[in-house]
Order: structure tokens, then C-alpha cells, then sequence
């Protein structure tokens, strides 16, 4: 059976040889491009978000390569994403499309998908374990590759080496047919990276937190996590898929884990859980802060309701933990040009920091040393003139909170 | 004797009259901020990020006003009022937000949610009253004092009076049956009574001769089957005021349906599809007004003529 899906960053790469394995043909729609937010834009309403948008393109695109069925992402999480999918069923329907929709809830991710499995393939339930487990290893190997990309991209030698390797290996997972055949190749899989000449540089780190679509697909967020790198920047990132996913089982049974610490982290500043993801992004810019990151960028789509308020929550988490923090927004203008500009300003301003922070090894020449010496000499005598000057206040200050002590002990005797 | 502060924003329009009498009966008085100015609209967009909506925004200014003058400020975080259905992200978080932006607030805080089966609504009022008094009788008699309220309030807003104590008086209410246009007026309470957020939108269609109609002006049980009816599950808490007015109001046959909603609103953006697709398929003309910040009164007004002219041309030749 053909089944569509709407391209979401790498999704479709742990997706397509698990569900081969069940005899479900995986058919995902062309890249996502500007044609794609066309569709979106001629047949939604105008104040919907972009990724209702987008995806709603998606579903189109893959209508049109012929499918049987569509997986249509969604669930009641009171963010407008819930609610249009309900809506996007029965618009495509009217353009003439015939298809059995297949609503996901993506809040219920691993549930949902195994009762999905079941009433798409109906596979015996040793096979279903099998295919389970098969998919849970080839969602960490993505994670491991995209986890090793983000890494050595700040390192490379010759610009677009690590994003050619890492393409091959991606298309070299979504040929494997199953379990065994990938813990065999797992070795030589990522052999590709090793061959990327790099050299030794000092690198920023900076994560990325806020909505997964934003996070996850290339094309809404202008490819930010290469250009990042290409600044010279050590990317990561607050999901990974296979990570959510056998985090959540785990936590289920041992009630502890990543996902617990950042609603406890999230407290706080953000104790309800409002929908959305607002309660994880703010949980995971504690997390990061406490963890020394050099910087956080928050991305959302426009108008995206629970990320304004993580957004609120972050201004006043900005003050207490001391953590510079980006937010972009997204949608169907914004421009590329204006985005590198602003990144690039940020990266500075984070090479900055990091220099005056932390101490430089020797090798690095007696001309910077002069530099920063003369900023780090800057920087003290401003904080001393701040701390002097709040001495003296304090002082200044000191008089009447005395009386008013001796005031009060009196009053009890 | 304590005081309590309510922000004349958000909610305030739908429960203004049963909070009211709870907490006089509790012997607690009761503050209410001054209705909206500029100043309070740029007060609170101080506050917040820049693409927060504008009824948060206003509502940050109105906690504002209300620090310093109060001993508790009343702020709700409604989650779910009917099972099934959510809240939105920012009503749901107005306590989180408010004391990430305002710390100098004194909150007085209430969970609703009645997802929670164990959750009832005497609860709520009760768990609410212990805050200032232990007295199980006292609770009891302000318990019933809402409960009175709430029909009183149900009776007098589908009869078309004058709204009950905090929503704003009707300008031209002696134009009722005479006027020749009935408009549909389909939108969230704090939009359409907050005369600086529309800039007094039903007091210009009234001036007009327009007889309005708002949501209130619908029985609460027939809104609820007029979701059912149109987006076969209700999935906002607040759906009915858009979604099952619309259906309302078409019903009864009305000229006209104008939605008024503000930029950014996520439940809005998606429930205007719908109504705008009923309203087509029904033959009614709709017109959807968007407020933000930028709204300025002459604007608003040349719509609002455009508007009434076609609905006036388009009668005629039907008659």
C-alpha cells in the first residue's frame, strides 16, 4: 500500500525502510520549496501559521504522486496545528483528492504510530516488534549522524564537505532492509565523516531550542544549522527524534530522565503545561544554561501561540541565568539576508564572551594576548566601578534599615 | 478588610457580575482597574514581547495599574471548561506570564480544569473562598450568591437589556426592531466591549441603524450544537462565541456576519475558515475586521460604511 507523508527535515530516512519492512510503500513529497508554500497559501486561511502551511503543501504534493493513504500530522494540543489538520482532511477532499487520511497525534507520538501500524499493515505481532525495534535503531543512527555533522561542521577544511558525506550516508540508511543488515554496516556507515579534512579550531556552542518543525525542516528555517556551522559555530539542538522517543519509553518505567528534569527545570518560570512545546522549550533553555552554553536561539513560527509565551518566560530566565538568548521567528517572508545578518551579529557578540570567560592557551600568539588583556582590563575596571558604586549606595543606604532593626527588636522586648 | 484586584481585560467580560457578588459576599472588596487607555496598552507592551497578542497585552497593562492599589490580584488560568475541548496557550498561561513579567504582582491564583474529573465547579468557587474566610456557611451563601447570578446573567443578556454590571452599556439601543440591517457580531467578548481595542465598533454600527447582535444574544446550549453542527467536535473552550454564534446567527436568517478578531489569535485564525465557509454556503455576506495596536477609529469606520452600504444595497434588491 502507498502511503503519503509530508517531509519533515530527516524523518523520512528512518521512516521508509522500517515501514518497507511491513509492506507499506513510504511515498514522501518532493522537497519542501517555495511552490510547496504556495499550495499552502492559495487553499488555507490567511492568518494560519506557516507550517500549517507548509505541511498542508505536502500533503498535496504527495497526493499528486498517486497514494492510496495520507499521514496527516496533528492532535489536540491547543495549538491551531490540532485544529486545522481536521480542517486540511476535508479541504483536500473537496480539491478532488480520493485517500483514506491517517491522523497522527504528535503529542502521542510512539503510541499513536504502532496503533497506525497496525491498522494500515495489520503485521503479526512478532513482525511488529521486530519492525519496532528496527526503527528505534535507525532513528538513533539519524540522530548519531546529524549529532556527528553538527559537530565536525565548524571544523572543515573546504566548505560543503560535511554536508556532502553526510547525504551520502543519510541515503545509504534508507537503503538498508533491516535490523541485521544495519548493525553491520553501522561501522562503515559513518566511516564518510572520517574522511572530511578538518582542522583544530575553537568553536562557540550554541543550542537550538523551541518548535520542532522550525528545528527540523531546512526550508522554513533557511538552513540555519549549516550556516551556523559555517560560522564556525558547534550546533545543538533540544530534539532529537530517536532520543524523544526511547527517552519516553524509559522514563515511563524508570521516572527519571531528560524529559522529567526540564518540566521540573521549567518550573519556575513556566509551571503550567500550556500545549504546544512551550513547557519543554523553556525546561530545555534551563537545562542548557545550567550546562554552560555559550548561547540559546529560540526559533518559531510566526504568531505561534505557546512559543510567544515561552518567549515572555525566556526574558525574565535571560536576567536570572545569565544566558544570551536570539529569538527568530519565522514565516513566509522572511528573508535570508536579514536572517545571516542578525546570526552573525549574535556569533559575535557569543566569540566575544567566550574570549573574555575563559583563559587562552599559549600558543595563540602575543597579539591577541594584548587584545584581550586590554578588553579583560576594560571589563574589571567596569565591573569594579559598578561594584564600588553599589558599595557606596549601599552604605549611603545603611543607615535607616539599622534604626528600623533596633526599632523592632525594642518593640519585642 | 482585604482587597482583591480584577484586570478589566480578558475574561473579565464574560464573569465580571458572578465575581463581583463572590467576593462582596465574602466581605473582600472588590478593585477594578479603569477601562482601557493608551496608556494602558503601551503599559503592558512594555512588558511583553512584541508579537504578543493585543488583549494580553492589555491585560499585562491593567495588572500594572492594579499593583501597588490591591492585596491580591485575581487571575485565572482556565485549561478546560467543557471536556474535550482546550484553552488557549495564553489564557491558559496568564498566571506564568504574568508573574515572569510583572514579579511585583501580589497573584491570587485558580486552576481550571475540569478535563480533571475531580475537579467540579463548586469546587473551584470553594477551594477560591478559603483564601479569605474558613466559614463553611459564609462559603456556602456566596456559592449560591453565583450560582443566582449566573441565571440572572443568562435571562438578561437574551432578553437585550443593557449587559449586567461590568460589560459597557449599548449606545443606541433604541433603534431595536425599527432598523432596517441586523449584523451578526461573532467574536471574543474582550474584543468586542473593550471600546479602546474596537474602537467603539458596535456603538459606530448602532449610530448607523444597524441592530447588532453579539453571542451573549444566543442561548448558550444552542451555540454548543451549532459547533457540533459545523466543526463536529468543539476543540477550543471558547469556540462557541465564534463557530456556534456564527451558526446562531445564520439561523435566524440575520443580514450580515462581521467576525472581530485580533492579530495573532490562534483559535480565531482557524475558526474563521470555518465561519467564513458557512456564512458562503448559507448566502450571507461576511466581513472579518482584525485589531492590533495600529487600528485607527477612521479606518475602522470606512469599513464598517463600506460594509453596511453593500448589506443595505444587497436588501433592497432582494425585497
Amino acid at each position: 500500500m502507498r502511503v503519503g507523508f509530508p517531509r519533515i527535515g530527516s524523518f523520512h530516512v528512518f521512516l521508509k525502510p522500517a515501514l518497507r519492512q511491513v509492506g507499506i510503500d513510504l511515498v514522501v513529497s518532493p522537497g519542501t520549496s517555495r511552490s510547496t508554500l504556495n499550495l499552502g497559501i492559495k487553499h488555507n486561511p490567511e492568518m494560519i501559521c506557516a507550517p500549517c502551511k507548509l505541511l498542508f503543501g505536502n500533503y498535496v504534493e504527495a497526493l499528486q504522486e498517486g497514494v492510496e493513504g495520507l499521514i496527516i500530522l496533528g492532535g489536540a494540543g491547543t495549538c491551531r496545528l490540532g485544529y486545522s489538520a481536521r480542517i486540511q482532511a476535508e479541504l483536500l477532499r473537496t480539491m478532488g483528492f480520493k485517500f483514506t487520511p491517517y491522523l497522527v497525534n504528535l503529542y502521542n507520538l510512539p503510541g499513536d504510530a504502532l496503533r497506525l501500524l497496525r491498522v494500515i499493515a495489520n503485521p503479526s505481532l512478532s513482525q511488529l516488534i521486530e519492525t519496532a525495534r528496527f526503527l528505534l535503531v535507525l532513528m538513533e543512527t539519524v540522530d548519531r549522524v546529524e549529532q556527528e555533522a553538527l559537530r565536525i561542521r565548524p571544523l572543515e577544511m573546504e566548505k560543503g564537505a560535511v554536508e556532502k558525506a553526510r547525504d551520502k550516508i543519510m541515503d545509504s540508511i534508507a537503503s538498508q532492509a533491516d535490523r541485521a543488515m544495519l548493525n553491520e554496516n553501522l561501522k562503515t556507515l559513518l566511516s564518510d565523516f572520517d574522511n572530511v579534512p578538518r582542522e583544530d579550531r575553537r568553536t562557540v556552542r550554541v543550542a537550538l531550542i523551541g518548535d520542532l518543525y522550525t528545528m527540523m525542516e531546512p526550508f522554513f528555517n533557511m538552513n540555519l544549522e549549516s550556516e551556523l556551522g559555517k560560522m564556525g559555530v558547534h550546533v545543538e539542538r533540544s530534539y532529537w527524534p530517536g532520543a524523544a522517543v526511547t527517552n519516553g519509553l524509559r522514563e515511563r518505567i524508570l521516572r527519571r530522565g531528560r524529559n522529567i528534569e526540564k518540566i521540573r527545570a521549567a518550573g519556575p518560570y513556566m509551571a503550567r503545561d500550556i500545549g504546544g512545546f512551550a513547557q519543554s522549550t523553556v525546561g530545555e533553555a534551563v537545562l542548557f544554561a545550567q550546562s554552560g552554553i555559550g548561547g540559546l536561539i529560540h526559533l518559531a513560527p510566526f504568531n505561534c501561540s505557546p512559543e510567544i509565551m515561552a518567549q515572555n518566560a525566556l526574558l525574565s530566565l535571560r536576567r536570572k541565568l545569565d544566558v544570551p538568548i536570539l529569538s527568530l521567528s519565522f514565516d513566509e517572508q522572511t528573508g535570508k539576508a536579514g536572517l545571516l545578518t542578525r546570526l552573525e551579529a549574535f556569533v559575535d557578540i557569543l566569540e566575544r564572551r567566550d574570549r573574555l570567560t575563559v583563559p587562552l592557551p599559549a600558543e595563540q600568539g602575543w597579539r591577541q594576548h594584548v587584545a584581550v588583556t586590554a578588553e579583560l582590563f576594560q571589563d574589571v575596571k567596569n565591573r569594579l566601578n559598578e561594584s564600588l558604586g553599589s558599595w557606596v549606595r549601599e552604605l549611603m543606604m545603611q543607615e535607616k534599615p539599622q534604626e528600623s532593626a533596633e526599632d523592632l527588636d525594642s518593640n519585642q522586648l | 478588610m482585604s482587597t482583591i484586584g480584577l484586570p478589566r481585560a480578558l475574561l473579565y467580560y464574560q464573569y465580571a457580575p458572578i465575581l463581583n457578588a463572590f467576593f462582596r459576599t465574602l466581605g473582600v472588596e472588590v478593585i477594578v482597574s479603569s477601562p482601557t487607555t493608551g496608556e494602558t496598552l503601551s503599559l503592558g507592551a512594555s512588558r511583553v514581547v512584541s508579537e504578543t497578542c493585543l488583549p494580553v497585552k492589555i491585560y499585562c497593562g491593567h495588572v500594572l495599574s492594579l499593583v501597588g492599589r490591591a492585596d491580591h490580584i485575581f487571575i485565572p488560568s482556565i485549561h478546560c471548561l467543557h471536556p474535550g475541548s482546550r484553552n488557549c496557550p495564553k489564557l491558559v498561561g496568564l498566571p506564568d506570564l504574568i508573574s515572569d513579567t510583572i514579579p511585583a504582582a501580589p497573584l491570587l491564583v485558580v486552576d481550571v480544569n475540569f478535563e480533571d474529573r475531580w475537579q467540579t465547579f463548586s469546587q473551584v468557587i470553594t477551594l477560591l473562598g478559603r483564601h479569605f474566610t474558613v466559614n463553611p456557611l459564609l462559603l456556602k451563601k456566596a456559592f449560591d450568591q453565583v450560582q443566582m447570578e449566573r441565571n440572572a446573567q443568562d435571562k438578561l443578556l437574551l432578553s437585550e437589556a443593557d449587559p449586567p454590571g461590568g460589560l459597557p452599556k449599548r449606545a443606541g439601543k433604541q433603534l431595536s426592531a425599527a432598523a432596517p440591517l441586523t449584523l451578526g457580531v461573532v467574536g471574543h467578548p474582550y474584543n468586542i466591549f473593550d471600546d479602546f481595542a474596537s474602537q467603539k465598533l458596535t456603538g459606530h454600527l448602532e449610530a448607523m441603524g444597524v441592530r447588532v447582535r453579539t453571542p451573549e444574544n444566543i442561548p448558550g446550549a444552542e451555540r454548543w450544537s451549532q459547533v457540533v453542527r459545523l466543526a463536529e467536535a468543539p476543540y477550543w473552550t471558547f469556540e462557541d462565541e465564534i463557530v456556534g454564534a456564527a451558526g446562531g446567527f445564520l439561523d435566524q436568517g440575520v443580514d450580515g456576519i462581521l467576525a472581530v478578531s485580533s492579530f495573532g489569535c490562534a483559535p480565531d485564525s482557524v475558526m474563521l475558515g470555518i465561519v467564513s465557509r458557512a456564512a458562503r454556503e448559507a448566502g450571507a455576506p461576511f466581513m472579518s475586521i482584525i485589531l492590533d495596536e495600529h487600528t485607527g477609529e477612521a479606518g475602522l469606520l470606512t469599513r464598517l460604511e463600506a460594509f453596511v452600504d453593500l448589506l443595505l444595497r444587497r436588501k433592497e434588491r432582494l425585497l
